[in-house]
């Protein structure tokens, strides 16, 4: 049998692009992503020019434009471990308020691209409105739609007035429906064009497991919120919601079922947020060399920082290890012997995030 | 306005939030549109810091000089957050004669701000109403 090679370009052209081999029925017989386009050489900056753990931040966040906070968090959490902060139950609660309504953006975002790629106007068309809705909802309690500034060593930069946490908590309250209705309409407009299609489930015997939404759907029970928890989730306890078949439907059902479950514990946090400070008094110095490492549940899943302090406190090395990378090989299984048309659906509903795979260190 | 104004949207190497930001913007408003041909492109909108392997995959020489360009924020114009980085080149687009040239600031630049300057341009280069 003849085989082709094919290039598919993907998302912005410049991102990533997925070189596919076809047969002569146009079925998938080998994929390929190259990326690494858009690294932009964070690691050497932030242990060199900008190893200042304030500046150093400000750059992490700018990892990525759609989980920044998750970023900022692991890098927090890691140099807190290192430097033995405890955070005030009010800034972890902050933090996880941010952390989860983030969830929700890139949740939104991907189910807009998926629905989008079958030609699901309505569900696309909700899903930007839905989150449009949470960009509001950032905007308020961070002054930031994109990059919110919110963490900072020791705690958050801003406190939250209580007839803001309010109207917040009402803002989500008159999502649910809204939520609903992108459910619906997922299941009427796209489920047909995305059952079955593009599976992917780990074995035993695979080198890359799962991770995030797309191990969950594909009945990975593997959420760090709950293996080992951080933050506001040492007392929220979130459940981690699993699907089976990991296809595209089953990781679009998880993205919107945890738009309810993310909705629910932002809404439990604001309903009791601990009073007192958002920040520590004092940070400590640093005692001799240290490091520390922290994962955070990012919306793609898996984050892992590393840091390493010198004795002034300043950065001497960060690793950082991103979920996107364990979802690749995933995606590039889920394409064999697929028909070629479905090959843009199926990379959509695996959200891969390239600015935070080529720019992580 | 008589027709859709089309966008070429080039990703030197960001972070995406510019790139969402544009999205939500275009959203906004169904006289702007994306073509994936600079050829068919009234305007360019640039994103991100140039990184060597964009570098040398993208040349912005090949592009229409008198083609319009948006920089997209800090990066697109001074590297922005990676500016001391070797990784994110500094590069002269938008700097030649005759070229209108727009800057949008802000990290990232709010979607208000994008169609500002698209609505700018098309209004220095005449297409606008």
């Amino acid at each position: 049998m003849t085989t082709r090679e094919v290039y598919m370009q993907c998302e912005i052209p410049e991102v990533y692009r997925v070189a596919l081999t076809v047969d002569s029925e146009d079925l998938i017989t080998g994929a390929k992503l190259e990326g690494g386009f858009a690294s932009r050489g964070l690691g050497r900056l932030v242990a060199g020019r900008h190893a200042d753990l304030e500046m150093a931040i400000f750059v992490i966040e700018r990892i990525c434009g759609i989980c920044s906070h998750a970023h900022t968090m692991a890098f927090s959490e890691a140099v807190e471990r290192a430097l033995g902060i405890d955070v005030p139950p009010r800034a972890a609660a902050l933090r996880t308020i941010v952390a989860e309504l983030e969830r929700m953006q890139s949740h939104t975002l991907n189910l807009a691209e998926t629905a989008d790629e079958v030609g699901a106007r309505r569900a696309r068309d909700l899903a930007w409105a839905v989150r449009a809705e949470l960009t509001k909802c950032l905007l308020e309690l961070t002054g930031n739609r994109i990059h919110y500034g919110m963490n900072r060593i020791g705690g958050v930069t801003q406190d939250v007035f209580q007839k803001t946490a309010d109207a917040l908590g009402e803002r989500l309250s008159d999502l649910r429906d809204m939520v609903d209705r992108l459910g619906t309409a997922y299941e009427d407009e796209a489920r047909r064009a995305i059952e079955g299609v593009g599976r992917w489930e780990p074995t035993d015997s695979e080198d890359v497991w799962g991770t995030g939404p797309n191990g969950r759907a594909a009945g990975v029970e593997t959420d760090v919120r709950v293996e080992t928890p951080y933050s506001a989730y040492r007392w929220l306890r979130p459940v981690v919601i699993v699907e089976h078949g990991g296809c595209a439907w089953a990781r679009s059902l998880v993205r919107l079922r945890e738009l309810r479950g993310s909705r629910d514990l932002v809404l439990r946090l604001l309903s009791d947020l601990p009073s007192g400070d958002i920040q520590v008094e004092e940070i400590p110095a640093a005692v001799g060399e240290c490091h520390g490492e922290a994962t955070v549940e990012a919306p793609r899943g898996a984050n892992r920082h590393r840091v390493g302090l010198t004795s002034e406190g300043r950065i001497e090395r960060l690793s950082i290890e991103v979920p996107t990378p364990r979802s690749i090989g995933g995606l590039e299984r889920a394409l064999i012997s697929e028909p070629r048309r479905h090959a843009m659906r199926i990379v959509a509903s695996f959200d891969l995030c390239m600015s935070c795979a080529d720019g992580a260190p | 306005m008589s027709r859709a104004i089309r966008l070429r949207h080039l990703n030197l190497g960001s972070c995406n939030g510019c790139d969402i930001e544009l999205l939500e913007a275009l959203r906004q408003s169904p006289e702007v549109e994306l073509v994936s041909d600079a050829k068919e492109a009234d305007l360019l909108v640039l994103t991100g810091a140039m990184t060597p392997e964009n570098a040398a995959r993208i040349d912005l020489e090949s592009f229409d000089p008198s083609l319009a360009v948006i920089l997209l924020g800090p990066c697109a114009t001074t590297q922005g957050a990676f500016s001391p980085s070797s990784r994110a080149l500094p590069h002269n687009f938008g700097s030649e004669e005759g070229r209108t040239v727009v800057s949008v600031y802000g990290c990232p630049p709010r979607p208000e701000a994008i169609l500002a300057a698209v609505r700018e341009v098309a209004g220095r280069e005449g297409w606008g109403s």
